[in-house]
C-alpha cells in the first residue's frame, strides 16, 4: 500500500543515520576504516621514504617518488621540536639520486636524536646509505637490498660521462656505507660486483638475514623491535 | 646528476613529455598534504608529507578524499 507512512525521523535516529552514512563513505569511496586516536600525541616522529629518490630533475610522473626538499626541512623540523624524542625511518625505496640520497643520509646521520631505522619491502641503491645513516639499522624478513655498481644502470646528464667521474660518485657512496656500518669496504665491493646474482646487471640482492650477516644492517626485526630499540635509545639520550 | 638504482632507465624517463601533472603542494590546518586538483573548485587528497604519525590517523586528511579547492583563494 502506497498510503503508508514512513516514522518521523527523530534527531537522534537522523544523527545515527548520518553517522552511518559517512563511515559508509569512509568505507566505500578510501578503503579504509577510521581508527580512534585517543588525542595521543607521539614522540616518536616518522619519516617515510618511498618510490625513487627526487633530487635535482623532477622524474616523469609514473615514478612514486620522495623529493628531498619535502624530507631535508622535515628533518630540519624534528631536531628543532623538543616535544620529538626520537625518529623512525621507514624505507621501501628502489633508490635515485645520488646526491639527494647522500643528503638524506647525511642529514640523519647529523641528528642528535636517536634515530631507527627499517626496511620494509626494499632498500635499494641508495637506499642503502640511507638505511645505515640511523643509530640503529633494522630490516623485515623479506625485504631485499640491492648492492651495484653505480655505472652500469646511471643515467648521467650534463656531465662528461668518464670512468673516473662514475667511480668518484662510487666511493663517496661506498665510504658512506662503510663508516656507518660494520661491513668492510673490501666485502662491499664484493657483493657489488659479483656477477650472476642479477639478471641485467652484476651486484646482488641481499634477502633480510642476508643484510644482517654481511654486517650492513644490524638486526632482523619488524616495527615493535624498532619502536621498543627506539625507546631504549631515548632513554640512553636522556640520561647523557 | 646520476641516479643510482636496479629500475631501468627506459622505465624511469617514459612519458618524459607528459609534464602536465596537477599534484600541488597545500597546507591544510598546518598539515601539508599533496593534493591534485581535479576540477575549478575541488581536489583529492594524494599523500600526506607529515612526520606526525597522528597526522595519518586524522579522517579529515585520508588520501582519496575530495575536498574542496579554490586556486584563486590560496594567494
Amino acid at each position: 500500500m502506497s498510503n503508508t507512512v514512513d516514522p518521523p525521523i527523530t534527531p537522534k535516529k537522523r544523527k545515527r543515520k548520518e553517522e552511518n552514512k559517512t563511515e559508509m563513505q569512509n568505507i566505500k569511496e578510501y578503503g579504509t576504516t577510521q581508527i580512534p586516536t585517543a588525542g595521543l600525541v607521539s614522540n616518536i616522529h616518522c619519516i617515510t621514504i618511498i618510490g625513487q629518490v627526487e633530487g635535482h630533475i623532477i622524474l616523469p610522473p609514473q615514478n612514486k617518488t620522495t623529493k628531498y626538499e619535502h624530507v631535508i626541512p622535515q628533518l630540519l623540523a624534528v631536531e628543532q621540536n623538543p616535544q620529538i624524542e626520537g625518529l623512525l625511518i621507514l624505507l621501501n625505496t628502489v633508490g635515485g639520486d645520488v646526491e639527494a640520497g647522500l643528503a638524506l643520509a647525511e642529514m640523519i646521520d647529523g641528528l642528535s636524536k636517536p634515530t631507527v631505522s627499517i626496511v620494509l619491502g626494499g632498500g635499494h641503491s641508495i637506499g642503502v646509505p640511507i638505511a645505515v645513516a640511523a643509530d640503529y639499522t633494522l630490516i623485515v624478513e623479506t625485504a631485499t637490498m640491492t648492492i651495484h655498481p653505480i655505472r652500469l644502470t646511471g643515467l648521467v646528464i650534463g656531465v662528461p660521462q668518464t670512468y673516473e667521474y662514475l667511480d668518484k660518485m662510487q666511493d663517496r657512496v661506498v665510504r658512506f656505507i662503510e663508516c656507518h656500518s660494520n661491513i668492510s669496504n673490501k666485502s662491499l665491493r664484493e657483493l657489488m660486483f659479483r656477477t650472476g646474482d642479477l639478471a641485467r646487471d652484476i651486484g646482488t640482492v641481499l634477502v633480510g638475514k642476508d643484510a644482517v650477516e654481511s654486517g650492513l644492517i644490524h638486526e632482523v626485526g619488524g616495527v615493535s623491535r624498532a619502536i621498543m630499540k627506539l625507546n631504549e635509545l631515548i632513554e640512553k639520550n636522556k640520561q647523557k | 646528476m646520476v641516479i643510482y638504482t636496479p629500475i631501468p632507465p627506459e622505465i624511469i624517463w617514459q612519458d618524459t613529455n607528459e609534464t602536465d601533472f596537477k599534484i600541488i603542494e597545500e597546507k591544510i590546518n598546518g598539515i601539508a598534504v599533496n593534493i591534485l586538483v581535479t576540477s575549478d573548485s575541488t581536489a583529492r587528497i594524494e599523500r600526506i608529507l607529515s612526520t606526525d604519525p597522528q597526522d595519518y590517523l586524522k579522517a579529515l586528511y585520508q588520501p582519496g578524499l575530495n575536498i574542496e579547492y579554490q586556486a584563486v583563494m590560496k594567494k
